[in-house]
């Protein structure tokens, strides 16, 4: 590494270039677009057999090939993707407009409500996220719906955080402090100078949000909280294609692969508006 | 900093007793009488549900009811499980050397892999193996723990048949699960150490080290490594939590004994006694690193002014 000459170029080096997110978008964009035309685009029911039989490797008829019970590999990829996505999409909202009022309330009011909010956040922050979404599994019970509640009020403490912290930054900037001063009441300050000013912190954290419900999401379904086994979700075919990984990889393959490219181009996104930022 | 101490620990027990609290009333208030249902599904006949309700305390009122819950914490005692009828801290306490052993090895495997991949990305970026560095990283977080679990059991097991892989007998049987949850746990490591270091590989002190003549690996040592790393604690403290959680999902898909299968089929079967003392327990313990990480970065960064900030 670095010789004291090598230094001088480490110093004078730009930042790292800035990273475009333009190719993960348009990734998240052709995988949401396929899995939306999944019932277009589906060339057989993911819940039946086909007629052909099961474990039928990849051929021209099934390009995935069939499953352990003969289903149609691809046809359950599209539209387990349409569950996943939906189910963590419903989670980041969950997790994200609660949180930004919790957030914006806490960091704008301060004082008690401040205090309250933030110990109330912090006591669900002790818990450790997959764990905080399993208990309230535990309470609501299983299926689709409540996976997404679960891991949305499991992401809810730390986007609450994020936040609050960008609303007290932001409050003490001068153009808030020349809103009040022209006579601005508190909600037009908050919503017309804070928050369009904070918004790229916040949709960077968002985005992290969606890669955390994604991966939490999947993982509970994978652990058989997702309810009814026969709708499809990649979380669920995982856990059907690698108990059979060894005879027929294809099961597992087309969900493994899918849910890593997106959560993949999700945090690339997340990453390179962090770099913008921070100015890099 | 004694008394920045006595304030953290202050504040976890804070914390601990809220969690508790909130574990108590969420699983009593919530779903009405769980416990009730529970057993009219179970064909329990009225008396048996009256006796039970009875035996577990839950006909008095509920404050009540809330003391006596923590009394028995205080002691160790966290109810008994709805359904084997056994003691969950008894359900727990067999489980808890398995999970424990494959947290910490898991920790140590994330501990190496993180530290060493930020570094190495952070000293050697516009390079191959700063790249490289970079994209395990990444895969790291971007991957679920059962996709690379699964692919790691067809290359080692099936594949190679170097590994056994599944199962939880002797050291063998830990090294697969511990190496694929460690991976997962050292993105997050491997992000901040490379964070950390870099602003540190600025600062005007580490260009005085040069100019002075030491040697590259001297500066990294005394000067770069001693700066950049106490930020990478609070991480790591994180990373606890998410090990807490990843062990549930390692511990199943490598088909081994511990905490992870025994909440898995509590939570199925609504079992909320086991499931309320292992998320308790989760979570003093992860209040209980964090506290200590907080404690250890006063104690490694001078400029942390713990008689003050306290």
């Amino acid at each position: 590494m670095t010789e004291p000459d090598s230094v001088h170029r480490l110093l004078r080096r730009p930042h790292r270039q800035r990273r475009h997110y333009h190719a993960p978008l348009a990734v998240i964009m052709i995988i949401v677009l396929i899995t939306l035309l999944a019932p277009a685009l589906a060339p057989y029911d993911p819940r039946h057999a086909v007629s052909g039989g099961y474990l039928l490797p990849p051929s021209a008829e099934h390009i995935f090939g069939t499953d352990t019970l003969g289903r149609d590999v691809l046809s359950r990829t599209l539209w387990g993707g349409r569950q996943t996505l939906s189910t963590a999409l419903l989670a980041t909202a969950i997790t994200i407009i609660p949180g930004l009022l919790i957030g914006a309330v806490s960091g704008f009011t301060g004082h008690w409500v401040d205090r309250a909010m933030m110990a109330a956040m912090d006591t669900l922050l002790a818990f450790p996220n997959l764990l905080l979404a399993l208990v309230i599994i535990a309470l609501i019970g299983t299926g689709a719906n409540q996976v997404a509640l679960s891991v949305g009020m499991a992401g809810l403490p730390a986007f609450a955080r994020v936040a609050r912290a960008a609303v007290l930054d932001a409050r003490h900037r001068l153009y808030v402090q020349a809103a009040w001063a022209i006579g601005a009441p508190p909600h037009r300050v908050l919503i017309h100078h804070i928050l369009p000013n904070i918004m790229e912190t916040l949709l960077s954290f968002a985005a992290v949000s969606l890669s955390w419900a994604l991966l939490n999401g999947t993982a509970l379904f994978f652990l058989g909280f997702g309810g009814d086994p026969s709708i499809p979700d990649w979380g669920v075919m995982l856990n059907e294609g690698r108990a059979a990984f060894r005879v027929a990889p294809w099961i597992a393959l087309p969900p493994g692969m899918t849910i890593t490219l997106t959560v993949f181009a999700v945090n690339r996104i997340a990453d390179s508006w962090q770099d913008a930022l921070n100015g890099r | 900093m004694l008394r920045f101490m006595r304030q953290r620990l202050l504040s976890t027990l804070l914390t601990i007793w809220a969690t508790v609290t909130l574990a108590f009333f969420a699983l009593r208030v919530i779903p009405g009488d769980a416990i009730t249902n529970q057993l009219l599904q179970g064909g329990a006949t009225e008396a048996e549900i009256a006796a039970h309700r009875a035996a577990l305390n839950l006909d008095s009122p509920l404050w009540n009811q809330y003391l006596g819950y923590l009394g028995g914490l205080l002691q160790g005692d966290l109810g008994r499980s709805l359904l084997s009828r056994q003691p969950v801290n008894v359900l727990i306490a067999e489980q808890f050397g398995a999970t424990i052993a494959l947290a910490l090895s898991a920790l140590g495997t994330a501990l190496l892999l993180g530290l060493g991949l930020g570094t190495i990305e952070a000293l050697f970026w516009p390079r191959r193996v700063g790249r490289l560095a970079n994209a395990l990283s990444i895969v790291a977080l971007s991957t679920p723990i059962y996709w690379t679990g699964t692919l790691a059991i067809y290359f080692f097991s099936t594949a190679l048949g170097i590994l056994p892989a599944t199962g939880s007998g002797d050291l063998r049987h830990l090294i697969l699960p511990a190496a694929v949850l460690g991976f997962h746990a050292s993105g997050g490591i491997a992000r901040i150490t490379r964070a950390s270091l870099r602003h540190v590989l600025e600062a005007g002190f580490v260009r005085t080290a040069y100019a002075k003549g030491l040697s590259k690996w001297q500066v990294l040592h005394r000067h770069v490594l001693r700066a950049g790393l106490p930020p990478v604690l609070a991480v790591i403290a994180l990373q606890a939590g998410f090990l807490l959680g990843g062990t549930v999902i390692t511990e199943i898909l490598f088909v081994r004994r511990g905490i992870g299968q025994l909440l898995q089929s509590a939570v199925l079967e609504q079992d909320y006694p086991v499931v309320q003392g292992i998320v308790v327990l989760s979570a003093i313990i992860y209040s209980l690193v964090n506290a200590l990480a907080d404690v250890l970065y006063g104690a490694l960064d001078p400029r942390v002014n713990t008689d003050l900030q306290a």
